[in-house]
């Protein structure tokens, strides 16, 4: 990465706290993100050296601007990158920036909530303070939110790593010192990683160290604009494909690793939760997506799955609407199966399998909408649980259909 | 042998585990109440917890959160009369509950499992 593309205004050099914020082309208000970082660290935390970054992985100018030029009380670094291509990259250059600075603490805050408040920034360096290695956040949400997420990354990395993270994807997180060092020391550091796949990738290696980990619980919803196609793919290509990329430099930290630990949830308070906001999903626009994929993958499906777990596709694609049930043991066995497939092969055979999983993976999401609909939000936080057992169950499958390989 | 503490206000209970627990060849120690529940924890260094929710004197998803805040990753079962409780987010913390009953077949697959998650992270 550039080194010229630096520009430490105040000449820090040395900061106790660093909250990282990545940018892009000037999408979200990150002028409204910097203020609020910047109240809640002189709030919460005026008797710390802090410093706000901001890892631009802009093509234009305009970040830059809009990042220096916001009043703060609080010194700022710009850390711009116009040929990296990819926010992981970028963020990775402010990681480094905590050994340069020498500093204690490590928050990354995303842009895109356009709710972010101050308390958010201390929720997340509290339990650092009280020794807790690696914070991740807990929002209050709805269960339709992040299916992504609810259905695919938190069951894998769960199995896998065996730590109850419900929220490795981010968007914020916070980290001490120990630990990035150690994190900037492993080979992990891929194409999907250098995208959008950070924050799953710095979630994998806190729950693989075995250190202190928490969720900040964040009684609030994290309000973001839903990402659609093609946006969305791309961000499906990079956390899944960070998820299964891990695997193989991890090998020796997730095949030891039977059922699953739960972790510390820290800023409970007394006050109110407030309500996530209703979601509408396109059942039908699931469904079409998930029928769609066999005319464009039912062959490729063959070769990856196993039989009877391909029979069982075949069985899912004639139900109907209103029968419609992916079972969680298909699913389970779908991602097991992909993963084994993803190792060892060359970038277009990786991209050309996570394009193949998305249409299953809308399958999936669509039965879990249906199943939970008259449900409360407890009631399908305990669907969820159920289906990632099910994940922990059949690991020695994983393992074994691994080991062939 | 894995040292198992029970943490319950209920004196049968901490018999029934007690008798049971060991003859399934683990060490069973007892509290009466959460008072100095950290200390005994330190002290006595157990393999697992279990705890009862609701004690006279005490609220176990509190010490719950105590317990987690010191000992990150102590196995701790919930023991409960109901399951009410899971409205309460601090409840996630536990590595498992089970609701009471004479039947401890449940608690004693749940211990097994908490001990092989937290023995195959040691390895």
């Amino acid at each position: 990465m550039n080194a010229d593309a630096q520009i430490n205004v105040n000449g820090i050099d040395q900061a106790e706290i660093i909250v990282s914020i990545p940018s892009y082309d000037g999408r979200y208000d990150l002028a409204k993100t910097v203020s609020v970082v910047d109240r809640g660290l002189s709030e919460f935390f005026s008797s710390r050296n802090s410093v706000i970054v901001n890892c631009d992985y802009s093509t234009n100018g305009a970040t830059k601007d809009i990042f220096l030029g916001t009043e703060t009380r609080i010194p700022k670094i710009y850390i711009g990158s116009q040929d990296s291509g990819g926010k992981g990259l970028v963020l990775r250059a402010s990681l480094q920036k905590v050994i340069e600075l020498n500093t204690s603490m490590f928050v990354i805050v995303e842009p895109d909530a356009s709710n972010i408040q101050p308390s958010w920034i201390h929720k997340l360096l509290e339990p650092l303070e009280k020794n807790f290695q690696f914070v991740a956040p807990l929002y209050v949400h709805h269960k339709d939110e992040d299916l992504l997420n609810s259905m695919l990354i938190y069951p894998m990395t769960r199995s896998l790593y065996g730590w109850r993270i419900r929220k490795p994807v981010g968007g914020e997180l916070a980290l001490r010192r120990e630990l990035v060092e150690r994190m900037l020391e492993m080979d992990v550091w891929n194409q999907y990683v250098n995208s959008e796949g950070l924050a799953v990738c710095l979630s994998t290696l806190a729950m693989c160290f075995r250190q202190p980990m928490c969720q900040a619980f964040i009684n609030q919803p994290r309000k973001t604009i839903r990402k659609e196609e093609p946006e969305f793919f791309s961000y499906f290509n990079d956390v899944v494909g960070t998820v299964f990329s891990l695997m193989e430099p991890l090998e020796k930290y997730w095949k030891r690793v039977k059922w699953s630990r739960p972790t510390a949830i820290l800023g409970i308070g007394s006050e109110d939760a407030e309500p996530a906001e209703e979601i509408e999903t396109d059942l039908d626009g699931l469904h079409e997506r998930f029928l769609g994929g066999f005319r464009k993958y039912e062959e490729f499906w063959r070769e990856v799955v196993s039989q009877s777990t391909y029979n069982k596709v075949q069985e899912i694609r004639n139900l109907d609407m209103n029968h419609f049930s992916f079972p969680a043991q298909t699913w389970t066995t779908i991602l097991y199966d992909f993963a084994v497939a993803f190792r060892g092969k060359d970038d277009e055979y990786r991209e050309h399998l996570i394009e193949a999983l998305l249409p299953l993976f809308y399958g999936k999401a669509l039965s879990y909408v249906r199943k939970t609909e008259r449900m409360s939000v407890q009631q399908a936080e305990d669907a969820i649980e159920t289906e990632c057992v099910v994940f922990e169950e059949n690991k020695p499958y994983l393992i074994s259909r691994w080991e062939e390989n | 042998m894995a040292k198992i503490l029970v943490v319950d206000d209920e004196e049968h209970i901490r018999l029934l585990y007690s008798e049971e627990l060991s003859e399934e060849g683990y060490e069973v120690i007892t509290a009466d109440s959460g008072y100095k529940l950290l200390e005994k924890i330190e002290k006595e260094k157990p393999d697992l917890v279990i705890l009862d929710i609701k004690m006279v004197d005490y609220n176990g998803l509190d010490l719950l959160q105590d317990i987690r805040a010191k000992f990150f990753d102590l196995p701790v079962i919930l023991s409960t009369a109901y399951d009410t409780f899971k409205e309460d987010i601090k409840s996630i913390a536990a590595d498992y509950y089970v609701v009471k009953s004479f039947d401890l077949t449940e608690l004693k697959n749940k211990i097994a499992m908490a001990l092989e998650a937290k023995y195959s992270q040691e390895e």
